[in-house]
């Protein structure tokens, strides 16, 4: 069975190109499996050019670049920052592997963990969770889609197998999206920009039979930074050092070794990368 | 401030820091603790070697065992399996012991987390 690593990746206000040749580099270091990237021809021809031709995709699909409909706040960053995440539902249709790992751009391996899911016998599997070091950041909405709704599951990491049933679940998700305000009312949540987790959490609790029988797999909870936490350090083993804000004001300061992490501070990410690849 | 104010939110900091480094270490030890075999998942708890151990009374060639989620998985050199979960184990906590252990020596925020 070929197995592989998939990302997407529309550059924008913020070099997502970047943090794809990372995470693919990281994929591939750690997980040994090729790695391919849906992208557009400007973020392709942007990656090239930063990166001398010396990119890690083992394929590069090239789609048309969606249109931008999500804005977010993001720190250190003035103004709204658009980011593209609204094509995740063509991974199926374009993805080259009978097994695909999708990961976000800003999820970074550093383990050969995920390796002990590509023979599990569930055909889709996602994240249920991030482990966040700091309790007092944990709201019911990083585990629920909203205080009254269903289990949130993240779409940062998504394994499946292409077959008829998985089909049916991205065609769902494809389907929720187009009626996001509908589900919005119907699961009770705001709809101040669309999130995949969302709509494949809504997904796989609508294909469960309603929560009664789930038909998707678990995936490891990774280590997650939320967009306040800045990188202090990274040093030549690995360890990675963070800066965390508390609610009270004053910062406190992690580390991170061997752990596979979801970074949401990207900018900062970004500033880092040089480093960064240094671990590649 | 008031120094002794400021001696003890220096120490709240470092308490604070600490929780922190040591919930990291138990993310660490979680994900570490899992062993794969045929598409199971399962987790290398006490619980979990300990039965192994009931089922080795039998001296089987292959067994059935429940993994995490309930799926039943098939073992077939159940021998060569629990010896992998038992040298996992150790070696994983043996590494968390010594991280553990370090831990405790810290005594200040730098130390804690290696700056």
């Amino acid at each position: 069975m070929k197995k592989g690593c998939l990302l997407f990746a529309h550059n924008g206000t913020l070099d997502y190109g970047s943090q794809a040749v990372l995470a693919a580099k990281l994929a591939k270091k750690h997980l040994g499996v090729p790695v391919c990237i849906i992208t557009d021809i400007e973020t392709m021809n942007a990656m090239a050019d930063k990166f001398k031709g010396d990119l890690p995709f083992d394929q590069m699909v090239i789609v048309e670049k969606p249109e931008v409909t999500n804005f977010r706040r993001m720190s250190g960053i003035d103004g709204l920052v658009e980011f593209n995440n609204s094509n995740r539902t063509s991974a199926w249709d374009l993805t080259p592997y009978d097994r695909t790992l999708i990961i976000d751009t800003d999820f970074l391996i550093f383990s050969d963990k995920l390796n002990n899911y590509w023979d599990s016998p569930y055909d889709f599997l996602i994240t249920p969770g991030m482990a966040e070091l700091q309790e007092e950041f944990v709201k019911p909405t990083d585990h629920k889609v909203s205080e009254t709704s269903v289990n949130l599951l993240w779409a940062t990491n998504i394994m499946f197998t292409k077959n008829e049933e998985t089909k049916l679940i991205f065609d769902l998700v494809s389907y929720i999206k187009q009626e996001y305000t509908y589900f919005s009312y119907l699961y009770e949540f705001l709809t101040d920009q669309y999130r995949n987790d969302f709509a494949f959490s809504i997904a796989c609790h609508i294909l469960s039979g309603h929560g009664m029988d789930p038909i998707h797999g678990e995936l490891p909870v990774p280590l997650f930074f939320i967009d306040t936490d800045e990188i202090i350090d990274i040093k030549q083993d690995g360890q990675i050092n963070f800066l965390l804000k508390t609610r009270l004001g004053k910062p406190l300061l992690a580390k991170c070794v061997g752990q596979d992490v979801h970074l949401m501070n990207k900018k900062n990410l970004l500033e880092n990368l040089d480093k960064f690849m240094e671990l590649t | 401030m008031d120094e002794r104010l400021e001696k003890a939110l220096e120490f709240a900091n470092f308490r604070h820091t600490l929780a922190i480094e040591k919930k990291r270490l138990q993310e660490k030890l979680k994900s570490d603790l899992t062993i794969a075999q045929n598409g199971g998942i399962f987790y290398i708890d006490r619980n979990f070697l300990g039965f192994l151990n009931f089922i080795n009374e039998s001296d089987p060639e292959s067994a059935v065992v429940l993994d995490d989620r309930e799926v039943p998985v098939l073992i077939e050199d159940f021998p060569a399996f629990r010896l992998d979960a038992i040298q996992k184990y150790f070696r994983v906590i043996n590494q968390y012991y010594m991280d553990y252990e370090a831990l405790k020596k810290k005594r200040t925020v730098k130390d804690l987390v290696g700056l």
